[in-house]
């Protein structure tokens, strides 16, 4: 054989051996900036809230009503385990809780403390959402491939850990020129731009909203919520908005089902409606529209004007000014009731703010309804309160107002007279969500035992968690 | 004798082929022999010597068994020595269906292989599997190899989602039919095993056409095909568009977005005259309160369609001199589909040229270009979706407005309202289908070139050496627009996305091959070669939103562009052997092993060998034929094992453009945006241990003549295939929501039968009918412990899934709940209740396929027509879910009077014990509402296993007549020959199917089946040809 060809085999062969980098994706980093996980943490939070949950929430508390398809199921409590597959995991562990579990972890490694202390007040926040939906869950078990069926935790320990998770990112915003040095974040923190002192009065906030949770668990709950509220860092500016963007990339998400492929299938419900037209409240030209075509009233018109909330750029707070302050009242109420009607009062003025209305418009309304007046009792105090909160948090936090629904009973909601096709079989206004049916698929013993663990052991909508029991 | 091959010493690139008149000329050396071949005869041999001038005669037979065939990397070997199964189709010219797709040429021909059609949209992929589907989560198709050199077959889709966008192309589409002279199924891994790693679904062989020596030929085929939709839904033409309000029936139009047709009797209302934007005689009113003018049902599916119409000219030169010999075709093939607009244009040249330099070396090359342009239609699960739009519109609105089809289209004012918006049946949600086709196209354009080079050196009688080096590249732009004011994306503010992918691979091939005999009753044969593949593939994605003017489709346009981009590599080495050993000619015995090095392995398993085996035992030629039955027995059996390696880019975990999501109804978006970038952690976990995934393949078969009249081919076979490479779901809890992973088992087994008879065979007529039979059980029997299904694709209610101790892709979806002995459960309105657990409700794969083929010759006219029976495979219809739920179905008409109905089932007593159901329902009383009908009652698409319907079918899939007039009958003809063909293709279809054509997938060529979602229908078309050979 000619020597040329036995090189050549051999040449061939060499070939075989070392592939060198060819298997690795030179489109995609295995490595990320902290300044790069921070905007994906809060922009799905952000989102999670306006997305599913605001509609379903919103039917079950007849501030929407679905005329077809899935929201008109829901409005019907016609609701299917499938629904929440995507929340579950894209919105909640995959997604927003995953990068805050790394925020934590890398901001340690890194000795980044306020990032740290910022994915603990997102992660707080998740972690809220998800056992206000579900009650038990996985979560200390989560976020990690060595456990592929984590056991779900008792909503008690994950309550507790919502405040743990608080007080240690509190810990972490004072922790700077202590052993290190730090420099906040910048344009990467989409909702104070690295301004820590309004990281701090926000976390303080979510503390007194995650006490007030527990009115039917802790009889002394107004007291952690006082607690709370006397503290000076509360005194910045510390509404935690997040701007949502005027493209379609970044753009709200509650603007964005209103214009898309299910548009002209939610609407505003007429309770709410005749509630705003009772009361003659201004807030209503700014919450509505009335659209021509379908003669019903909506959240949007065309994502650029009209209602509010239903703006693709709408700015919507993760815990409002206006949601404290009626947390505020609630808790006065038990202590000075003259302290709470006029926090009381400030609520609604706030609520009208917020809503750039001007003071004479508002007026006639703060009259007549931002009192106690005619009213005798605790009780009913109690409930104009939430009544009026369950007003003024319309659309932009839509999980408050179903928890406060579940834990005061307020406002007093006629459910539809609808099993949901077995999903609520006594027919009460929803409790819970429905547990994923991807989760029976990949993690059934866990989710069996906490089904059974909880309330009447169905964990259908009509079940009850035990914050609420 | 016409078209008998006559070859120099066996050598396929050395041959040619008899004329009309049974004479060819040949360029042979004295010391050459001449071999004669031609199917049903007896090979016949010439040792040339000095004579220029022979004559030769052919004994028939009805055995081709001593041919020699193609098989893995281009080997050649008798055909009776073979240890698998083997099928070969040849293409001829007249029997070859209109289709532009090269896989159609399979369509019920042989066993084992099945063929789907994904839509009739010109240019829509067609996919094809062999033996079942294998692989959980990687490519399921076969390799496809052309003359020697494999080449991409991928389906890229045009959307993320592969419920939604466009019909996508299978990458074969871009490969001239015309040109491909026969096709080499290999099924079995054991036979495929050369080819390594890819060919681990199988390896489907083409040939091209070659020259031969000789004088030169000159072909010409024209011909022309008609298309129409072979099969639609049934609609209502009762009622009108609207729904009950307070309990009467009332008229909604477009004005009021109304989706129903759940309104008014039609013949109880008249127009109104008054100026109404969506129809020109004004809006519905009760009879006697208008103008007088009756309501009307428009038939808008007749209107919509057209003649789709094809035309294909195709003209090559071929011929040989002093030991060269060339191919050379140019073809354009333009069509356009049942839905205006919609069209594929192709074309293409090629050119192959063999040169014998001396007794010893032999060098040849080949280059093949396309260029492919398509015009697509949307589909599917998209509110832009054509067939969505048209079939959910309502009876009372004329979609063309008076005009049909094309007419309706270059008309833009039929779409298109002053205001420039839609004039749509419902336009705030669904885009008009006219609409879509003009304002949302989709436009691309395919440049792809195949070339290769080899080099072969005999060095002796018994040992040579083949290099082959093979490159395929190809670069695609594509263009999607949504204008303003079509209902995506939100807001209507209208969207262009740009994609450019380039493909290339290189693929080199150098083997040694050998054959001698040390004695007499001992043959020794095989080769031994080393391959080496490496692939790239890159993606730019540029997405725009809110464009500034309408129906201006360039990406400059829009206010808002995002651009992403993906890569792929591999690269594959190998060493393989393959060696038979014959003796007697009676009993052969086949070892073949390949070792692979992959790069998408991790380093410590990226070398992994398997083997293959096999044996044959040819018992006629032991026994005297007449103490047996047949003239022709042969039985042999083999196993072998195939590797396949990872997906690219499995080993590492990545961090990605972060990707907000979470919700399916609200637009999922990905970072930069609030003018910064973000990353998260890829949601699919990585593994840096995979290991190559395993197919072990085990078949037995019998081949048998009998009196030269019927051959039989029967294969047993099973393959089982471990250690598959998937994404397996894990709870999202873990942060992932899946992570690669080897795990899981499948099983396919089977019976393939081959048989043909030729039932009369006289010198004038003949007919020869064929028969194949394929029978899969396909079984998952692993999946992952405690990951109980896999979602392979489909909708948010319904998709197709892996799921333990199920066939593959099975249907799960909604179900009734049910008590333990399957009686429904009814609820306290009187109907079913719906299970909150999803479960299997179909399984879509065929029970078995027969096609039966009959050819009829009568002196120069040939008929042949194929009939496929296609047994079982469930298909989810949700677009009748649909369909139904809106009031425009015709089983909606028909049923809506009904009253007091009671389901038969039971209702669960509050003590734990079932009564019998009493209680009575109205399927459609508008004094209880909307909400009460029975269609309303689940949602959009109602309970999944009401849905599932058996896709069972006949179907007469070609039928082609022709006829050849050649010289010697008309001697002033300026042509050789002309051949007139005429055929019809899905001519005939009988199925229990309610929807469109069940060969469809609204998942396309991929590895989720069984869904048909307002898909694309398929089309029945009648086409004429003639073939000039001068």
């Amino acid at each position: 054989m000619p020597k040329i060809w036995k090189f050549y085999i051999v040449l061939s062969l060499f070939n075989s051996c070392d592939f060198g980098e060819a298997n690795r994706d030179p489109t995609r980093e295995t490595t990320a900036l902290l300044s790069q996980l921070l905007p994906s943490a809060q922009t799905q939070l952000a989102h999670t809230r306006l997305a599913l949950p605001a509609r379903m929430i919103g039917a079950f508390v007849q501030q929407f009503r679905g005329i077809d398809d899935q929201v008109r199921d829901w409005t019907n409590y016609d609701v299917r385990a499938i629904d929440f597959n995507e929340l579950w995991s894209e919105g909640l562990y995959a997604g927003s809780m995953k990068d805050c579990k790394l925020l934590i972890e890398m901001g340690i490694e890194r000795r980044r403390p306020y990032y740290t202390g910022i994915g603990q007040v997102l992660l707080a926040q998740n972690l809220a959402l998800v056992t206000s939906f579900w009650g038990d869950a996985p979560f200390s078990e989560a976020f990690s491939l060595d456990n592929l069926s984590p056991k779900y935790d008792l909503q008690k320990d994950l309550i507790d850990t919502i405040q743990l998770l608080l007080d240690a990112a509190l810990v972490n915003f004072e922790e700077t020129g202590v052993d290190f040095s730090d420099t906040p974040p910048k344009e990467d923190d989409l909702i104070f731009n690295g301004n820590i002192e309004q990281w701090i009065g926000a976390t303080l906030a979510l503390k007194a909203r995650y006490y007030s949770w527990l009115s039917k668990r802790d009889v002394n709950y107004y007291n952690n919520v006082l607690d709370v509220l006397s503290k000076s860092e509360l005194e910045v500016n510390w509404e935690p908005n997040f701007v949502f963007s005027s493209s379609l990339i970044g753009a709200n998400p509650l603007a964005l089902f209103g214009g898309g492929g299910r548009a002209g299938t939610l609407f505003i419900h007429e309770n709410f409606i005749n509630l705003l037209e009772a009361k003659d409240d201004p807030r209503k030209d700014k919450y509505v529209y009335y659209d021509p075509v379908n003669e019903l009233y909506s959240f949007y018109k065309d994502g650029v004007s009209g209602p509010i909330w239903g703006r693709n750029d709408a700015s919507v707070p993760l815990i409002s000014t206006v949601e404290l302050k009626f947390i505020e009242a609630e808790a006065w109420l038990f202590v000075n009731e003259a302290i709470a009607e006029t926090r009381f009062y400030e609520a609604i003025e706030l609520s009208m703010e917020q809503m750039n209305l001007r003071p004479e418009e508002y007026s006639d309304y703060l009259n007549q309804h931002a009192s106690f007046n005619g009213l005798s009792t605790f009780d009913s105090k109690f409930e104009r309160i939430i009544n009026e909160k369950y007003i003024a948090l319309f659309a932009q936090a839509e999980p408050e107002i179903w928890v406060d629904y579940r834990r005061t009973g307020y406002p007093g909601l006629i459910p539809v007279n609808s099993d949901g096709n077995g999903a609520n079989p006594t027919r009460i206004v929803p409790r819970r969500f429905l547990y994923p049916s991807e989760e029976a698929l990949t993690n059934r013993q866990n989710l069996e035992s906490a089904i059974k663990n909880q309330g009447n052991g169905t964990a259908l909508l009509d079940d009850e968690i035990w914050l609420f029991e | 004798m016409v078209g008998v091959n006559v070859r120099v010493n066996e050598d396929v690139l050395r041959g040619t082929v008899s004329n009309i008149n049974g004479e060819f000329e040949i360029f042979a050396f004295e010391d050459d022999t001449l071999h004669f071949s031609f199917i049903g005869y007896d090979d016949a041999q010439y040792i040339v010597g000095n004579t220029s001038d022979i004559t030769l005669a052919m004994e028939e037979i009805a055995s081709t068994l001593n041919e020699v065939v193609v098989t893995a990397v281009g080997i050649k070997k008798r055909k009776n020595y073979l240890t698998h199964s083997y099928n070969r189709i040849e293409v001829r010219e007249e029997e070859r269906n209109h289709s532009a797709n090269a896989l159609n040429l399979l369509s019920s021909k042989v066993s084992g292989v099945f063929v789907n059609a994904t839509s009739g949209s010109p240019g829509a992929a067609v996919m094809l599997r062999l033996r079942g589907n294998s692989s959980f989560f990687s490519n399921n198709a076969p390799l496809i190899v052309i003359d020697g050199f494999p080449v991409d077959n991928s389906t890229t889709s045009f959307s993320h989602d592969l419920a939604e966008g466009v019909d996508a192309s299978n990458r074969l589409l871009d490969i001239n039919p015309s040109d491909i002279d026969e096709i080499v199924v290999l099924k079995g891994p054991s036979a495929s095993v050369l080819y390594g790693t890819r060919a681990s679904n199988g390896a489907v062989i083409i040939t091209t056409k070659q020259g031969h020596e000789g004088p030169t030929v000159v072909r010409f085929t024209t011909g022309i095909t008609f298309d129409s939709v072979n099969k639609l839904p049934e609609l209502q033409s009762e009622f009108a568009q609207g729904r009950p309000v307070n309990g009467v029936l009332k008229w909604r139009g477009a004005d009021k977005n109304e989706r129903n047709s759940w309104g008014p009797r039609i013949s109880s209302l008249e127009f109104d005259g008054s100026p109404y934007p969506y129809d020109k005689n004004g809006r519905l009113v009760s009879k006697g309160t208008g103008n007088g003018v009756p309501a009307r049902a428009y038939d808008n599916l007749g209107k919509f369609f057209k003649t789709g119409i094809t035309t294909e000219n195709h003209v090559s030169i071929s011929g040989g001199k002093g030991g060269m010999d060339y191919y050379f075709s140019a073809n354009r093939l333009n069509q356009n589909g049942v839905i205006p607009r919609s069209s594929f244009i192709r074309s293409s040249l090629k050119g192959t040229v063999n040169i014998k330099i001396n007794s010893k070396v032999t060098v040849g090359s080949s280059l093949y270009y396309s260029n492919s342009q398509a015009y697509r239609v949307q589909k599917g699960s998209n509110t832009s979706g054509v067939i969505l739009g048209l079939l959910r519109n309502s009876p009372t609105f004329d979609v063309g407005d008076g005009l049909r089809s094309d007419e309706a289209l270059k008309n833009e004012s039929s779409f298109v309202l002053n205001d420039g918006t839609q004039r749509a049946y419902r336009p705030n949600s669904y885009d008009s289908p006219l609409w879509s086709i003009a304002k949302n196209p989709t436009t691309d354009e395919v440049n792809r070139t195949l070339g290769g080079a080899w080099w072969k050196v005999e060095f002796t009688k018994w040992l040579s050496f083949t290099c082959k080096v093979g490159m395929d590249h190809f670069s695609e732009s594509r263009n999607s627009a949504f204008d303003v004011y079509s209902n995506k994306p939100e807001g209507k503010v209208g969207e262009i996305i740009d994609t450019f992918s380039q493909y290339d691979h290189i693929n080199s091939e150098n083997f040694f091959s050998f054959d001698f005999q040390p004695t007499k009753e001992l043959e020794v044969s095989g080769v031994l070669g080393h391959n080496y593949f490496t692939q790239r593939g890159t993606t730019d994605i540029l997405r725009g939103t809110a464009l500034r003017v309408p129906g201006f489709y360039d990406i400059s346009n829009a206010g808002n562009v995002q651009a992403t981009s993906t890569a792929q590599t591999r690269k594959i080495a190998g060493l393989y052997t393959d060696m038979n050993i014959i003796y007697k000619e009676a009993l052969i015995l086949n070892l073949s092993g390949r070792n692979d090095w992959s790069s998408t392995l991790p380093k410590d398993h990226s070398s992994f060998f398997y083997p293959s085996v096999g044996v044959a035992l040819i018992i006629s030629n032991l026994v005297k034929l007449d103490k047996i039955f047949f003239s022709y027995l042969k039985i042999r059996g083999s196993a072998g094992i195939l590797g396949n390696d990872a997906p690219a880019f499995s080993t590492i975990n990545y961090y990605e453009p972060t990707r907000i999501s979470g919700d399916p109804f609200v637009r999922a978006y990905s970072f930069p945006t609030f003018n910064v970038t973000a990353r998260e952690l890829s949601s699919t976990a990585s593994n840096p241990d995979l290991r190559a995934e395993k197919t072990t393949s085990l078949e037995i078969g019998v081949d048998a003549e009998i009196e030269k009249r019927v051959s039989l081919n029967v294969t047993l076979y099973q393959k089982n295939s471990v250690d598959q490479i998937l994404p397996v779901q894990v709870t999202g809890v873990t942060g992932f929501t899946s992570w690669i992973v080897n795990s899981g088992e499948i099983r396919n087994r089977g019976i393939e039968i081959d048989m043909e008879v030729g039932l009369i065979k006289k010198e004038l007529f003949s007919w020869v009918s064929q028969l194949n039979f394929h029978k899969n059980d396909n079984r998952v029997l692993r999946l992952y412990p405690g990951s109980e299904s896999f979602v392979l694709g489909g909708t948010i209610s319904t998709q197709s899934r892996l799921v333990e101790g199920e066939p593959y892709g099975v249907i799960y979806g909604s179900k009734f709940q049910r008590t333990e002995s399957g009686r429904l459960i009814i609820g306290d309105g009187g109907y079913p209740l719906v299970d909150q657990e999803l479960g299997v409700i179909g399984n879509p794969n065929p029970d078995w396929l027969l096609g039966v083929s009959n050819t009829l010759k009568y002196k120069n006219l040939s008929l042949n027509f194929l009939f496929d029976f296609r047994r079982g495979g469930d298909i989810w219809n949700g677009t009748q879910a649909v369909l139904d739920n809106f009031g425009v179905s015709k089983n909606t008409a028909e049923l809506r009077n009904v009253r007091g109905y009671i389901y038969d089932g039971v209702r669960l007593n509050s003590d734990g014990t079932y009564s019998e159901n009493d209680i009575p329902v109205d399927f459609a009383n508008p004094e209880l509402g909307l909400g009460s009908y029975r269609w309303q009652q689940y949602g959009l698409v109602g309970v999944g296993e009401e849905y599932v319907q058996d896709a069972s079918w006949i179907r007469l899939r070609n039928v082609n007549l022709s006829y050849m007039i050649s010289k010697t009958q008309f001697a002033k003809m300026p042509f050789e020959s002309v051949t007139v063909t005429a055929s019809a293709h899905n001519l005939l279809l009988i199925t229990k199917y309610k929807g469109i054509d069940p060969e469809t997938n609204l998942l396309g060529d991929s590895n989720g089946f069984g869904l048909d979602f307002f898909n694309n229908p398929n089309t029945r078309s009648f086409g004429i040809k003639m073939n000039f050979i001068f």
